[in-house]
C-alpha cells in the first residue's frame, strides 16, 4: 500500500534532518579549537518480504527471487572524524597543540561526568587558575590531570615535546621542572561520548585510556605556542547541506505522490 | 462478474506497489553503498492458464483481456555509485563488483558495500554503522595495532608498519539476481566467488539510487493509481446501471 511509501518518504525526512542538523553543529563550531566534525551515517532499514524466494507456483516452477519491499532509512549513528585540524600559532606560553590524531589532554571533572574523574579534550587553550595550576580556558576551569603548579615566581615557562614543564625563575640562570603533562590515546576514538565543553569521556565502545608521556608509544609530541584548528571543512558541510536539503525536498515530494494515490482511493467510492 | 473491475484493481495495486519501492529508493539517496530496487510488472495469464486447471471451459472472450497485472520479484540493481573522496583512512569504497564480508553477531556472514569501518575497543576492523566484524580472506576478524599508520591497497591487502598485516575478503554473488537485501546496509548471498572490485581507501561509495528518476516513478505511479481508480469508478457505475435500471424487477 501507499502507506508504506509514506512511511518511508518520512522516514527519510526525518533522517535527512538529523543530518542537516549535524551539518549545522559542524558548521556553528568552525571555529572552536580542538572541535572534531562528525557525520552522519545512514542506513536502509528492514525489508518487507511479500512473496518469499523459492516457492513452487502450479506449474512446478519455482519462483527465482522474492519480492521485498524496503521501509526506508535510518541514522545508524555519528562518526567523528578524528583527522587533525590545522596548526594555529598563537605564540602564548599555555597554548598547546598535539602532534597527532589520536592523543588527549587530560583533565580532572566531576565523577557523574565521567567514570574516574578524567575527561579528554584536544582543545588545548590552557591558562592558569588562583592557585597558579594548569586550567582549560573555558568557564568551568577544568584542571589538567596530573596537576601542574606555575610558581608565582616564574619568569618563562617552557613545554617540550615530550611534555615536561620547566621554568626559570626570577633570579636563576638554570630552568627547573615543575611537571610532566601526560596525554593518552584510545584503542577506538570514535567511541568517546561527546559531552560538550570540548570534552570527551571514554566508553565501553572506545576502550579504555592508555595514558603515558607524550611521544612514547605513538603518542605524538607537544607544541607550545600552537592551537589546534577545528577540522570542519566548511566548503564540504556546505555541499552536504545543499544536498541534504535537496534530498528532503525530494523526500517532502514522494510524500506528496503517495498522498495523492491514497486520496484517489479514497474517492473511489465518490461518482 | 464484472472482469474489467479486477483488471483495473490489479492496476491499482501494482502501481501502489511501484510508489512502495521507489519511495524507499528515494529516502535512501544519502545511505553510503545503497543499491536501489527495480520494480518489474508483467502481464498477469488468464486464471485458467495460471492456475494450469484442465477442467475449466476455455472462455476465449475474455482470455482476449488478459489476467491483468502481477508485480513482478524486486531486483536489486548492483550499479556502480560514484565514489567520494572523504580522506578518512578507514573508510574504503569498493570500486567493481565484490561486496565486504562481515560476520553477524550470531556468527553468520553477511555482505555488504558500506565500507564505512572504524576499530572496536579490542581493536578489530568493524563496520561503523552496526559493529560487526569484518572478516578477512580466511573468514576471521581482522585484529589491527591501532597505533600504527593503515594502508589498504586496491587488491585489499592492509598494511601497516611496511609489511602486510591482513587482507579484506571481497566476494561477488555467483548469481547478481539471488542478492537479498537484509536492511542495515547489508546483503543476504547464498553462493559467492571472488569478487574483482577494486578497494579503494579514503573514498565512499555514494548510493546509487537516482533521485529524479525515483520522483518521477513516484509521481507516474500516483497517476496510473488515479487513472485505473477511475476506471473502476466506471465499472461501478456500470454495475450501478445493471441493476438499478435494467435488471430492476417490476
Amino acid at each position: 500500500m501507499a502507506t508504506i511509501a509514506l512511511h518511508s518518504a518520512a522516514s527519510g525526512l526525518s533522517a535527512l534532518s538529523t543530518q542537516l542538523d549535524i551539518i549545522a553543529n559542524n558548521l556553528a563550531n568552525s571555529n572552536t579549537d580542538g572541535f572534531k566534525a562528525s557525520r552522519g551515517n545512514f542506513q536502509d532499514l528492514l525489508y518487507e518480504e511479500r512473496r518469499q524466494p523459492g516457492t513452487v507456483n502450479a506449474n512446478g516452477d519455482e519462483r527465482p527471487t522474492g519480492l521485498y519491499v524496503g521501509l526506508g532509512v535510518q541514522m545508524s549513528g555519528t562518526q567523528l572524524d578524528f583527522r587533525q585540524g590545522s596548526s594555529r600559532p598563537t605564540g602564548r606560553p599555555y597554548d598547546i597543540l598535539i602532534e597527532d590524531d589520536r592523543s588527549f589532554f587530560q583533565v580532572t571533572v566531576e565523577s557523574d561526568l565521567a567514570s574516574g574523574g578524567i575527561a579528554y579534550t584536544r582543545a588545548g587553550n590552557f591558562v592558569t587558575n588562583s592557585e597558579g595550576q594548569l586550567v582549560l580556558a573555558t568557564d568551568q576551569g577544568r584542571i589538567l590531570d596530573p596537576q601542574i603548579v606555575i610558581p608565582e615566581n616564574a619568569q618563562t615557562v617552557t613545554i617540550g615535546k615530550d611534555g615536561i614543564v620547566s621554568i626559570l625563575e626570577e633570579g636563576s640562570e638554570t630552568p627547573s621542572e615543575v611537571g610532566q603533562i601526560e596525554t593518552a590515546t584510545f584503542i577506538n576514538p570514535t567511541g568517546l561520548r561527546q559531552v560538550g565543553e570540548n570534552l570527551y569521556v571514554p566508553s565501553a565502545a572506545s576502550g579504555p585510556a592508555n595514558s603515558g608521556n607524550p611521544g612514547e608509544e605513538g603518542r605524538g609530541g607537544l607544541l607550545q605556542g600552537s592551537l589546534e584548528s577545528s577540522n570542519v571543512d566548511p566548503v564540504t558541510e556546505l555541499v552536504d547541506l545543499i544536498r541534504t536539503q535537496r534530498a528532503f525536498e525530494l523526500n517532502s515530494q514522494s510524500i506528496q505522490a503517495a498522498d495523492e494515490a491514497l486520496q484517489t482511493i479514497g474517492q473511489l467510492r465518490r461518482f | 462478474m464484472n472482469y474489467g473491475l479486477y483488471l483495473s484493481a490489479t492496476g491499482v495495486q501494482t502501481s501502489l506497489h511501484r510508489q512502495d519501492v521507489h519511495a524507499n529508493n528515494l529516502a535512501n539517496v544519502q545511505t553510503i553503498g545503497f543499491k536501489p530496487d527495480a520494480v518489474y510488472t508483467r502481464e498477469r495469464l488468464p486464471e485458467r492458464i495460471e492456475s494450469n486447471d484442465p477442467w475449466a471451459s476455455p472462455m476465449e472472450l475474455l482470455e482476449q483481456l488478459g489476467g491483468g497485472h502481477l508485480a513482478n520479484p524486486t531486483r536489486t540493481l548492483l550499479t556502480q555509485g560514484s565514489l567520494e573522496p572523504t580522506g578518512a583512512p578507514l573508510d574504503v569504497a569498493l570500486d567493481g563488483e565484490g561486496f565486504l564480508a562481515v560476520q553477524s553477531g550470531n556468527g553468520e556472514t553477511l555482505y555488504t558495500r558500506d565500507g564505512r569501518l572504524n576499530l572496536n575497543a579490542d581493536g578489530e576492523l568493524v563496520l561503523a554503522s552496526n559493529g560487526m566484524k569484518v572478516l578477512n580472506a580466511q573468514n576471521r576478524p581482522i585484529r589491527l595495532d591501532p597505533t600504527a599508520q593503515l594502508t589498504i591497497s586496491q587488491d585489499g591487502a592492509i598494511q601497516q608498519n611496511g609489511t602486510e598485516h591482513d587482507r579484506l575478503s571481497i566476494m561477488d554473488a555467483v548469481d547478481p539476481a539471488a542478492v537479498r537485501k537484509q536492511g542495515q546496509n547489508l546483503y543476504v548471498i547464498e553462493s559467492v566467488r571472488l569478487g574483482t572490485a577494486q578497494v579503494q581507501q579514503g573514498y565512499t561509495e555514494t548510493s546509487a539510487a537516482n533521485p529524479i528518476q525515483a520522483l518521477m516513478s513516484m509521481t507516474n505511479a500516483a497517476k496510473a493509481v488515479s487513472a485505473n481508480a477511475r476506471m473502476m469508478q466506471y465499472h461501478d457505475h456500470n454495475l450501478e446501471e445493471l441493476f438499478g435500471r435494467v435488471a430492476r424487477v417490476g
